[in-house]
């Protein structure tokens, strides 16, 4: 799975809301730059949780260096449109004088895309890339965007498409087109998805790989996070199984955790499995965050599984 | 409880059937669900029976919409009419429903003798379709609304103009309640960061179709009259240039003559805004926030609570989703598993383990709850049980809506 995104200099994490994207972008930025890569975690989420799992930090919209090899920003599009304006007109002040007109937010609010369009514009300044707007040095190897859940994600990465269709000619065009082209080069940019090992997560994801596949973005492997470690064996599950079960009668007042841990571990099995033969390839395992607050070093056993090298989808009772 | 809610409700047709003792419901075979607390089941049983407007709040991915569902399927099985209308529902979740096409209409769901004399309608909100009818609805003239509904960036501005799938989901809403197709409606609201987000919508949208939006668009020296040095003007006017320039001029005068369309019936708008409003606010509505016991989706939950309470919102409760079920882990004495024979040592410590990682799992999860209860003293608290299949099919909607149910319904 790492040196999948490795191989990449962009790599988005997207998938259903509420299956841990940010813990698993921030995880994979661990891993990334414990590997040696100068890493940059960014945020889209204006109301995010990354700056709390590095360490209660306020993420800008420059780069927070976190160690030498790994910084984390937050895009706000409010923020990115402030940008933008100064940009174009030099003085911050008037700028934000023009964000505060009623009329220019209903004009932004009507433009569609302005503010995801303006937000890849970004991300790929950092991945490098002559933008248009400006050209920026190499100052990160990879970058790693915690990108919005399933809804949002695919009018996100389609927008340069969109953008090109609705405005064939024009100043922006060119920009649109080079994110295009970013987007939809495998060697350069990849999505991961983000899952877990439930029947509902799992069959969304499997209709957004469709959806990605169709805009052209390539997919690294899927990533099934808080997969519980604790296994049965064949054996125990079938001693667990048999009526009566194979167990001394003293140990009965354990018996209901055991089939209801047996029965939720076949259950994830089964989703596992679903992904394996569904997608091209073998889906990824992460453990559980520790309970509480996630920090750096609770992620630290997510990040050792994503560099462990053939991580492999669990093994299987049935 | 909070105002609109008693504990001793009694729908007339069941008065002097009620049996406060045991509970069967009518769960599959083999469903370990334990009962969750009987008392905050039976206030929201009561809600299912009286409420005319059911509003599941929550963030996401802590299933709402399966919440919604199972909410919905609760009521019908107490006779009523009910529709559950849903934003974008998973895939299984429509099937369960029996939901063809996410079309906007009705779709009955087929659940037989369960629905004893009431009904289940599904709709999958369509924002576009609803925002259309709304214009054709409100527009003067034929040719008003053809000038809107026929504007190139129409369809793309109707989606995704910011706010108008909640205000859409209102203004439907509002459509069914006024029908009288229905005794109950159950919304499940989309995902958002702000509970109140879909509630304002509507006041955003106005806000936008009664400034004078349209006209500084055509003639963007307007926004400049207010600036007060030359300068500025001088600037301003500049920026808006180079804006158009950027985004190529025909569009910002497609958004200006669109703007312009609608606002010709603003005035309509806005009654409806204030319409839906007063709905959500009256005593046959219910919020209900919906979430799951981890600790992150708790603190949201809390947020959400107070934002409700600040609005003077109905608030009814809590339903927590995927609550490990207390019930399997037993009961005491717990043996000792070191005297076993050497070949079930290993077995027996792993069994132990397993039982001493989900005690203090359901530890872990009651503390959570309680910081509900100590939030909002009044409020219900229903816990959902982890079940070890997802709610995916309308045979386990049908066992999870036994959650919602009175022991004796």
């Amino acid at each position: 799975m790492l040196d999948a995104a490795l191989e990449r200099r962009l790599v988005f994490i997207t998938g259903k809301g509420g299956v841990g994207r940010t813990a698993v972008a921030t995880a994979l930025a661990l891993a990334a730059a414990r590997a040696g890569k100068r890493t940059l975690v960014v945020e889209l989420n204006p109301l995010g949780r990354l700056g709390e799992y590095l360490g209660d930090l306020s993420l800008g919209s420059e780069p927070t260096e976190i160690t030498p090899e790994l910084a984390a920003a937050a895009i706000a599009p409010a923020v990115i449109m402030e940008d933008f304006l100064t940009g174009m007109l030099r003085i911050r002040a008037l700028a934000r004088r023009l964000l505060e007109s009623h009329t220019f937010r209903v004009v932004t609010a009507a433009a569609p895309g302005l503010a995801d369009f303006l937000t890849l514009v970004r991300i790929a300044e950092w991945e490098g890339e002559r933008t248009g707007f400006k050209r920026k040095r190499h100052r990160f190897d990879l970058v790693i965007v915690d990108a919005p859940a399933t809804g949002h994600s695919v009018p996100l990465l389609a927008t340069p498409g969109t953008l090109l269709k609705m405005l064939p000619f024009g100043p922006l065009t060119n920009t649109a087109r080079d994110l295009a082209l970013l987007l939809g080069d495998p060697k350069r940019a990849a999505v991961a998805i983000v899952t877990r090992a439930e029947e509902m997560a799992v069959n969304e994801t499997l209709e957004l790989a469709t959806a990605l596949m169709r805009i052209g973005v390539a997919l690294l492997p899927v990533i099934v996070n808080a997969v519980d470690p604790f296994r049965f064996t064949r054996v125990e599950a079938h001693r667990l199984r048999v009526d009566p079960p194979d167990v001394p009668p003293a140990w009965q007042p354990y018996l209901g955790v055991a089939r209801f841990a047996l029965a939720r571990q076949r259950t994830a099995e089964r989703q596992i499995r679903r992904l394996t033969q569904a997608l091209p390839e073998r889906p990824v395992s992460l453990p559980h965050a520790p309970a509480g607050r996630i920090t750096l070093a609770a992620l630290e056993p997510l990040a050792d599984a994503i560099a462990r090298p053939h991580a492999r989808g669990s093994r299987r009772v049935s | 409880m909070t105002g609109i809610i008693s504990n001793d409700y009694e729908h007339p047709a069941e008065r002097g059937r009620v049996d406060a003792g045991g509970r069967a419901g009518d769960a599959e075979p083999g469903d370990h669900r334990p009962p969750p607390e009987r008392a905050d089941a039976d206030v929201l049983d009561g809600l299912l029976r009286r409420q005319r407007l059911l509003v599941c709040v929550g963030s996401g991915g802590v299933g709402k919409t399966t919440a919604a569902a199972a909410l919905s399927v609760a009521a019908a099985g107490h006779g009523r009419r009910t529709a559950v209308l849903t934003i974008d529902p998973a895939r299984r979740l429509r099937d369960a429903l029996g939901i063809a096409s996410l079309d906007g209409t009705p779709h009955r769901v087929p659940l037989g003798r369960r629905a004893r004399g009431g009904s289940l309608d599904a709709i999958v909100l369509d924002t576009k379709r609803t925002f259309d009818e709304l214009i054709e609805r409100y527009a003067p003239t034929r040719a008003a609304a053809e000038r809107v509904l026929t504007n190139r960036i129409y369809e793309s501005l109707s989606t995704a103009l910011a706010g108008s799938q909640e205000y859409m989901a209102m203004e439907r809403l509002h459509a069914l309640a006024g029908s009288g197709d229905y005794d109950l409606l159950v919304v499940d609201t989309p995902p958002t960061q702000h509970a109140l987000d879909f509630l304002e919508a509507p006041e955003r949208l106005t806000a936008l179709l009664t400034s004078r939006a349209a006209a500084i668009l055509q003639n963007p020296s307007l926004i400049l009259a207010r600036e007060g040095s030359r300068i500025a003007q001088a600037v301003l006017g500049a920026v808006l240039r180079g804006l158009e320039r950027l985004t190529g001029l025909e569009m910002l005068r497609d958004v200006a003559e669109f703007v312009g369309g609608l606002e010709e019936f603003s005035a309509g708008f806005q009654e409806r805004a204030a319409e839906v409003s007063r709905f959500l606010r009256a005593p046959e509505t219910s919020f209900v926030l919906v979430t799951t016991p981890e600790s992150a989706r708790i603190a949201e939950t809390l947020a959400f609570h107070r934002e409700l309470v600040r609005a003077g919102l109905p608030f009814a409760g809590f339903i927590v989703n995927r609550v490990l079920p207390p019930g399997v882990l037993g009961h005491p004495p717990f043996p000792d598993v070191e005297g076993a024979a050497a070949a079930d040592l290993a077995f027996g410590r792993k069994l132990a383990a397993l039982h001493r990682r989900f005690t203090a799992l359901v530890r872990a999860e009651r503390a959570e709850i309680r910081r509900l209860t100590a939030a909002a003293p009044d409020a219900l608290v229903v816990a959902v049980p982890l079940a070890t299949e997802e709610p995916s099919s309308l045979s386990r909607l049908v066992g999870l809506s036994a959650t919602f149910r009175r022991a004796d319904s």
